[in-house]
């Protein structure tokens, strides 16, 4: 008895620093994770996972439906009514207490900080040099954009101060620590600084890279559709000639405009368009190949095989954006748009109305972030703005005449002429997360006509709205985090 | 007293004297007290079925002669208050020597002191310890836990009940040992007490720090109770173990008190075997009155002209004005009780057995929901002069149905249940549906299967060393089955999903959700004693490791085409699966070491180390250990004063810790399965960050000081009074982390704070005769909570529906928020004082955040106690009434229940909202019924006063008469009738026609159960 006590003991007490170490069983510690070059890998793939998530969340349609581009159609109840999940956005009326963006805010973060964990353990470990690049080079231009998307959600455009002095975002290029750091909003003019940098960096790292093997090429950052994301940001910055460059370098080394024949089915197919240059994946069931969520779920319409209308996801297009296109161009209803009759109760009863829903984005389609039309655009704009006004209107007329061959060309310069690439630039991207920014950078007031219901359908520029409220999370946690004007 | 003695002793001396004349057997003897062998005297001896006898004189002698045939026969029977009655048969004897024994009442009581197997007796233990034994503990009561049983019935032991059966209740020993999470996600350490059954260390069942496992809404996972697994009728005893003397041997799990409950055991013994049946019936107490449907019909109706309808469409949008469903009248109906207990022990040679089985099914007042244990114990045991074993197995099984939860959302009144066809009506969306429909059509159950099994070896080596071992294992195996037919709102889920061509709309969800939980413990103790002259030494030394592994898995079926209760996950278009393990290790090292001096100067000392996977292997052990000391004065010469009994003060020092947070927290960990379909980002394997690190966190301590008196006079009384002071530091909570850092929230070490109080005990024994005793015990306690230092925390943020808020100086159980002035007279707005100035709520809404709010009130009371009475009567009918009290304690209720803004729309609110201001002038509680009021739920216009006296039970038991019981070759049998919550009086009383606390105070009400039972030895 005595002895199979003490065996006991000993036994214990020899196994026990094993004993007592326990590893988690879903999950892996940040150090395991991060311990070899497939771990980065892996670490790097979950912030496409979730950059892709936040990317096609409601973020997707702010931009659209915020300016006018969608009119909500009726729900299921037949009530032409502001989709709750956006209603104090739409309204103006987003609070710090309750944002309907506040976990975009959160999750960009979240995003920012798996980069940064990446980023400051990989020199650490061993690995291909070249391996290593295309790791840090991905990283970068991630971290970028998303910093650059919290800019264009949390901030007043670039020029809304003479020297960008405004508040700007915080930027993190390392993991914070937590309740040591608590970091402050640099200005615009530091932010944007940074979101350069990083985007060079990476373009420099893209190009001492390995090549990334996972296909298709348009779904991961490269070293093209990083230059391409340059050359917006530098329209956002307003540096026209950079802009220029970066856009040219674009269109010379990437693909071909999709062509016209080929416009409407590669939209409606599932697969990337031939122009695109970066585009986020769906979540797609390895095993039986079903989409967990796209981007469709807020412009599809649901059909049973009889055509009856099951459900539709609300985002139709306005009047506002469909009266833009003339009836031969192949992005109205003669091809990117589609006009359903929808069960609508108004003051007569219930009546069948048309709604009009973009098919630019069937059920298994990824998030569009950029392609090569809008490098035509950027350059335009850049062009005109800079007074080479000729050069302007061949870029806008390689859009406008693709979508439609008999499009009337008025030789316009000067102002006439920004607003119309502004106005082609709403026609092309429609949907696809331009229209608000673009005012806004460009200091236009939003009106929105067709389809608003509320009393507040205009917003004239400038005012604090054009702006998100800092969550309240961020305002009373981080002492330091200065809320924007009017919130 | 002593000269009644006298004249007893004159009076029997001279019987005896008379009956010498006459022919028997004269006897003689002496008795002794059989502890300390001293000869008594006054001790009564009578002949068995005569009244005649003798009484010891001053030596403890006797002389009697027995003259009754045969004398052979006869029995005396020796009788002395405070001791065990003993019966001896003359057979040839004339001379006895007779040793009584004491009766162990409460000063000589045994209190379990550790899990480990030491005992001491009461007046030798110096730690703070309050001991409920099974004979004061009435397992007769309706409830299901014995948690809810021991209210009141213990110093510093408080107990927050709920009206859900099944769920945990929070055991506050001493105040709340943690922090109050600021955000209900949010999980701080546990507040819980470590709960010791026979050695084993109970697994408490608690949400994890990840979204699907908090255990937070719709499909969250309910929590049961893990004392539902102990059959209280198999209790021996309860030890409540409250200061650092006492709970430092349980070190890094010690801080929130402990609770040891000891089984009974299995001994050597004649076969007995008990039979007992319960039944009754049960109903509800204060329910919240609501809004009939014609005073709904009128509020809406005053709502929708205030939203600018003219009064004849207000009229037709405020719905019928004739329909009255009473909701709660239709979803409810009498509870019936019952439970049925076997148990039977005995022995097959050397080896003793005891085995019980009962079966309670409490058939809900909630329609459709029922609660039934089915419990076990089988225990075996053996002892010889050294070796000691006891093996227990105690199996249980748990049904709970509980599709009927829709109280939380009284619906409008106004609207019928039926459709014109009969069929239950479609009524509300989401979370809320037709209640008919729902507690038919929807299902909700959990089944939950435990094992606990314990084995206690000992072995005695010699007189001073012994050993021993306890190995112990905690099973739980848990499966929660929810459907949410599509037949009714609840499982209308928006979508639709396609199968060979056909659409069908996305109804009906199934959840299913499964724990296992695998604990197990090895202790292994080395004990020693020894006397030297008057030196007493004591102790131990031990070793413990435990392990812990809980699963928890999650399966949500989307997309049902036939709602139908009982369809499996297979049926469902889309299943989504996750899954969550902890696991946590720990080992310790303790010792434990007691001395006395002639049994009046006492010592206790204790040290622990702990080690826990909990922290990473980095972090060093964590030490623990008190002294302790107690003085007896009642044994000092100058204390020798006839009134006093028993004397003592104690005074002890020490530290606990507070390591039960969870697995891995300080690690920062990676999601290996980030989503729900099967990779991540095309196709690609993923991982993402999904808990900060925090590299620093360390072990949670509590310092305990404790300093007490023992005082026990007049032969009757005994008191208990005692003062504490508890600081707990390094405090872990989860916290809300800067959202730029990537993590909403952290753990860290985040503060101090102090729990202290006064707690007082008195048991007296107001009667104690043959023919009637009455006794009479009653506790109080006061504690209170200061926060002592906020670290790491970076804010006081806290939603304002939880109204809770830690800022220095104040209780971590404040309530915080608002001052509520009234309704202005002029224009029926809310008005709140804010820094001495009124405010009209809209101001209040737009301008004030939590940084303005102030402490309001406390959720714990101020002072709490129990009082139990008890009356014999008779030897055969005993009589025991227990009430518990809180004095302050607040509770905030839930404003939707009064809401006069839309809400009002779509729920029935409760009567008070028809006291509304109607013109300039008026004064009432609320609004007049309009859209777009400010909203600011926590104020004290909703705050109530939780001071009350609860009748919590009362129990009448008949002891059937010896003759009858024999006639029926019976050992025991009696019949009683049990009442729990039999009322409340309130501070704050309620209105007639309105609510007050009374009603608000529970959601759903609680239950009055009155049963009537009987039971039956053999």
């Amino acid at each position: 008895m005595k002895k199979g006590i003490l065996f006991c003991i000993c036994f214990i007490l020899l196994s026990c620093d094993d004993f007592l170490d326990r590893e988690p069983v879903e999950q892996i510690s940040i150090d395991q994770q991060l311990s070899t070059l497939e771990g980065h890998f892996d670490a790097l793939n979950g912030a496409y996972t979730e950059f892709e998530e936040l990317y096609s969340s409601l973020r997707f349609i702010y931009a659209d439906a915020l300016a006018g581009n969608v009119k909500f159609a009726p729900n299921n109840q037949g009530i032409q009514s502001i989709d709750p999940r956006f209603e104090a956005t739409y309204r103006f009326e987003e609070q710090e207490s309750d944002s309907n963006f506040a976990s975009f805010y959160v999750d960009s973060y979240q995003i920012i900080n798996a980069i940064n964990l990446i980023l400051s353990r990989i020199d650490a470990i061993d690995g291909a040099e070249a391996d290593k690049n295309l790791i840090k080079a991905q990283a970068l231009a991630m971290r970028a954009f998303l910093h650059a998307d919290l800019l264009r959600v949390y901030t007043q455009p670039y020029n809304f101060t003479s020297n960008a002095s405004h508040l700007g975002i915080v930027y993190n290029t390392e993991p914070l620590q937590i309740g040591e750091d608590f970091p402050s909003r640099l200005t615009v003019a530091e932010s944007y600084a940074l979101v350069e940098a990083d985007y060079l960096q990476a373009i420099d790292f893209f190009g001492n890279s390995s090549d990334n093997a996972n296909q298709p090429e348009v779904f991961y950052f490269n070293e093209l559709n990083t230059k391409a994301l340059l050359s917006r940001v530098y329209l956002y910055m307003q540096q026209w000639d950079n802009s220029i460059r970066l856009s040219s370098q674009v269109i010379e080394e990437g693909p071909d405009l999709t062509p016209r024949n080929l416009l409407v089915s590669q939209w409606l197919d599932f697969n990337p368009i031939s122009e695109a240059l970066l585009e986020l994946g769906p979540p797609i069931d390895q095993n039986d190949g079903t989409v967990r969520s796209s981007v469709s779920t807020y412009f599809q319409v649901i059909t049973d095989s009889d055509d009856n209308i099951i459900e539709n996801k609300r985002y139709s297009t306005s009047n506002d954006l469909s009266s833009l296109y003339t009836n031969d161009d192949i992005r109205s209803t003669s091809g990117l748009l589609k006009t359903y009759f929808i069960s609508t109760q108004t003051s007569s009863g219930t009546e069948e109305l048309p709604f009009t829903f973009t098919q630019k984005f069937s059920d298994r389609d990824g998030a569009i972030v950029i392609r090569q039309s809008e490098m035509f655009l950027n350059r335009a704009e850049a062009f005109a703005k800079t007074g080479r006004e000729n050069e302007a209107l061949n870029d806008l007329n390689r859009i406008k005449l693709r979508a439609n061959p008999d499009a009337e060309l008025n030789s316009i310069s000067g102002q006439d002429l920004i607003d119309e690439i502004l106005l082609e630039r709403r026609r092309e991207l429609a949907f696809e997360g331009h229209l608000f920014f673009d005012l806004k950078r460009n200091n236009k007031d939003i009106i929105r006509e067709d389809g608003c219901t509320i009393n507040l359908c205009r917003l004239d520029y400038p005012n604090p709205r054009f702006v998100l409220p800092i969550p309240e999370s961020s305002i009373l946690i981080n002492q330091n985090m200065i809320q924007n004007e009017g919130y | 007293m002593k000269l009644v003695r006298l004249l007893t002793l004159s009076l029997l001396l001279s019987i005896s004297w008379i009956s010498l004349s006459q022919t028997g057997r004269d006897i003689s003897g002496v008795v002794y007290n059989a502890k300390d062998s001293l000869s008594l005297p006054g001790v009564n001896i009578i002949l068995k079925g005569t009244r005649a006898g003798a009484v010891t004189d001053l030596n403890g002698r006797f002389n009697y002669t027995v003259k009754r045939q045969p004398i052979s026969d006869q029995q005396l029977v020796f009788k002395y208050i405070g001791y065990e009655t003993q019966t001896i048969q003359l057979t040839n004897k004339s001379n006895f020597e007779v040793y009584l024994v004491p009766k162990t009442d409460d000063l000589e009581e045994v209190i379990i002191t550790t899990s480990y197997g030491t005992t001491k007796l009461k007046e030798e233990a110096v730690g703070s310890i309050s001991q409920i034994n099974d004979r004061d503990l009435n397992v007769d009561q309706s409830y299901e836990t014995i948690d809810k049983m021991i209210e009141g019935l213990a110093p510093g032991l408080q107990i927050e009940g709920n009206s859900q059966l099944g769920t945990s209740t929070r055991i506050n020993i001493r105040g709340q040992g943690t922090f109050s999470p600021l955000d209900g996600n949010l999980l701080n350490a546990s507040a819980q007490p470590l709960i010791i059954v026979d050695g084993v260390i109970l697994s408490e069942e608690n949400g994890f720090d990840d979204q699907l496992f908090d255990g937070g809404g719709r499909f969250g996972e309910q929590f049961l109770n893990p004392l539902s697994k102990i059959p209280p009728e198999d209790i021996k005893s309860i030890s409540i173990l409250k200061d650092a003397s006492a709970v430092s041997i349980y070190g890094a799990d010690g801080a929130n008190g402990v609770i040891l409950i000891t089984t009974k055991k299995a001994t050597k013994k004649d076969f007995t075997l008990t039979f007992s049946q319960q039944a009754g019936f049960s109903e509800p107490i204060n329910p919240i009155q609501y809004l009939s449907g014609p005073q709904y019909h009128s509020i809406l109706t005053d709502y929708f002209i205030n939203s600018g309808e003219s009064p004849e469409d207000a009229n037709v949008s405020a719905g019928s004005d004739v329909i009255n469903t009473d909701w709660f009248d239709l979803t409810n109906e009498t509870g019936v009780f019952t439970r049925s207990q076997l148990n039977f022990s005995g022995s097959i040679g050397e080896l003793g057995y005891r085995a019980n089985m009962s079966y309670l099914n409490n058939d809900e007042v909630q329609i459709e929901n029922r609660y039934e244990n089915f419990r076990g114990s089988i225990g075996l045991g053996y002892s010889s002069q050294k070796f000691e074993a006891n093996l227990r197995f105690i199996p249980s099984y748990v049904i709970k149905n509980n599709p009927n939860t829709l109280f939380s959302f009284p619906l409008p009144p106004n609207i019928s249940p039926f459709d014109e066809n009969g069929d239950f009506a479609i009524i509300g969306e989401g979370l809320i549906g037709n209640p008919l429909a729902v507690l038919e059509q929807n299902k909700s159950e959990s089944r939950t299967l435990g094992f606990l099994t314990t084995l206690n070896l000992s072995y005695d080596i010699n007189e001073q060393w012994s050993v021993s071992t306890i190995i112990g294992a905690d099973l739980t195996d848990k499966k929660q089955d929810n459907f949410f037919s599509g037949n009714n709102a609840t499982g209308r889920l928006s979508g639709s999903f396609e199968v060979d061509g056909v659409t069908y709309p996305n109804w009906g969800r199934k959840l299913v959700q499964n724990r296992n939980v695998n604990t197990y413990q090895f202790s292994s103790i080395i004990s020693y004693k020894n006397q030297f002259g008057d030196h007493s030494v004591d102790g131990m030394f031990g070793f413990e490791a435990r392990e812990e592994r809980i699963k928890v898995e999650r399966f949500l079926g989307s997309g049902y085409i036939i709602q139908n209760q009982n369809n499996g996950l297979e049926d469902a278009f889309e299943v989504n699966i996750n899954a969550f393990t902890s696991e946590n290790a720990r080992s310790s090292f303790f010792t434990q070491l007691n001395y006395d001096y002639l049994k009046t100067y006492f010592i206790t000392t204790s040290l622990r180390e702990d080690k826990s996977s909990a922290f990473g292997g980095d972090i060093d052990a964590a030490y623990n250990g008190a002294v302790g000391f107690g003085w007896v004065l009642s044994k000092e010469k100058f204390m020798d004063v006839d009134a006093i009994d028993f004397l003592r003060y104690r005074i002890s020092y020490g530290s606990s810790g507070n390591s039960r947070i969870g697995s891995y927290r300080a690690r920062g960990l990676y999601n290996t399965n980030i989503t729900s379909v099967n990779n991540g980002y095309n196709f690609g394997s993923a991982t993402f960050p999904s808990t900060a690190p925090n590299p620093d966190l360390g072990w949670e301590r509590n310092f305990k000081f404790n300093t007490g008196i023992d005082f026990n006079f007049l032969k009757r009384f005994k008191f208990t009074v005692e003062f504490y002071r508890d600081k707990i530091t390094n405090i872990i909570s989860s916290t809300n982390a800067v959202p730029e850092s990537g993590f909403t929230t952290v753990q860290a070490n985040t503060g101090s704070m102090e729990n202290k109080g006064l707690e007082m005990a008195l048991s007296s024994e107001i009667i104690n005769t043959e023919q009637l005793k009455f006794d009479l015990n009653f506790n109080v306690s006061k504690n209170e909570n200061t926060i002592l230092s906020i670290e790491n925390l970076s804010s006081e943020f806290s939603v304002a529906q939880r109204a809770s808020a830690l800022r220095v100086g104040e209780s971590t159980t404040a309530i915080w928020g608002y001052r509520w002035v009234g309704i202005d007279p002029a224009n029926g707005q809310n008005l709140y004082r804010v820094d001495n100035q009124l405010y009209s709520g809209e101001y209040v809404g737009n301008n004030f955040d939590s940084s303005n709010w102030e402490v309001i009130g406390d959720r714990l009371p101020e002072i709490y106690g129990g009082l139990q009475a008890n009356f014999q009567l008779f030897k055969q009918w005993s009589l025991s009434a227990r009430f518990v009290y809180n004095i302050g304690g607040d509770i905030l209720v839930d404003q939707d229940f009064e809401r006069t803004d839309q809400q009002v729309t779509n729920r029935n609110m409760i009567s008070n909202i028809l006291d509304y201001w109607q013109e300039p002038g008026d004064t009432s509680r609320n609004s007049k019924p309009g859209p777009g009021q400010p909203i600011i739920p926590n104020s004290t216009k909703y705050l109530y006063d939780n001071t009350h006296v609860k009748f919590q039970n009362l129990r009448l038991n008949y002891k059937l008469g010896d003759k009858l019981i024999e006639s029926l070759k019976l050992n025991t049998a009696n019949i009683f009738i049990n009442a729990d919550n039999l009322g409340y009086w309130y501070r704050e009383g309620s209105r007639s026609d309105r609510n007050g606390i009374a009603e608000l105070r529970f959601q759903y009400p609680e239950m009055r159960t009155i049963t009537a039972g009987i039971n039956i030895g053999i």
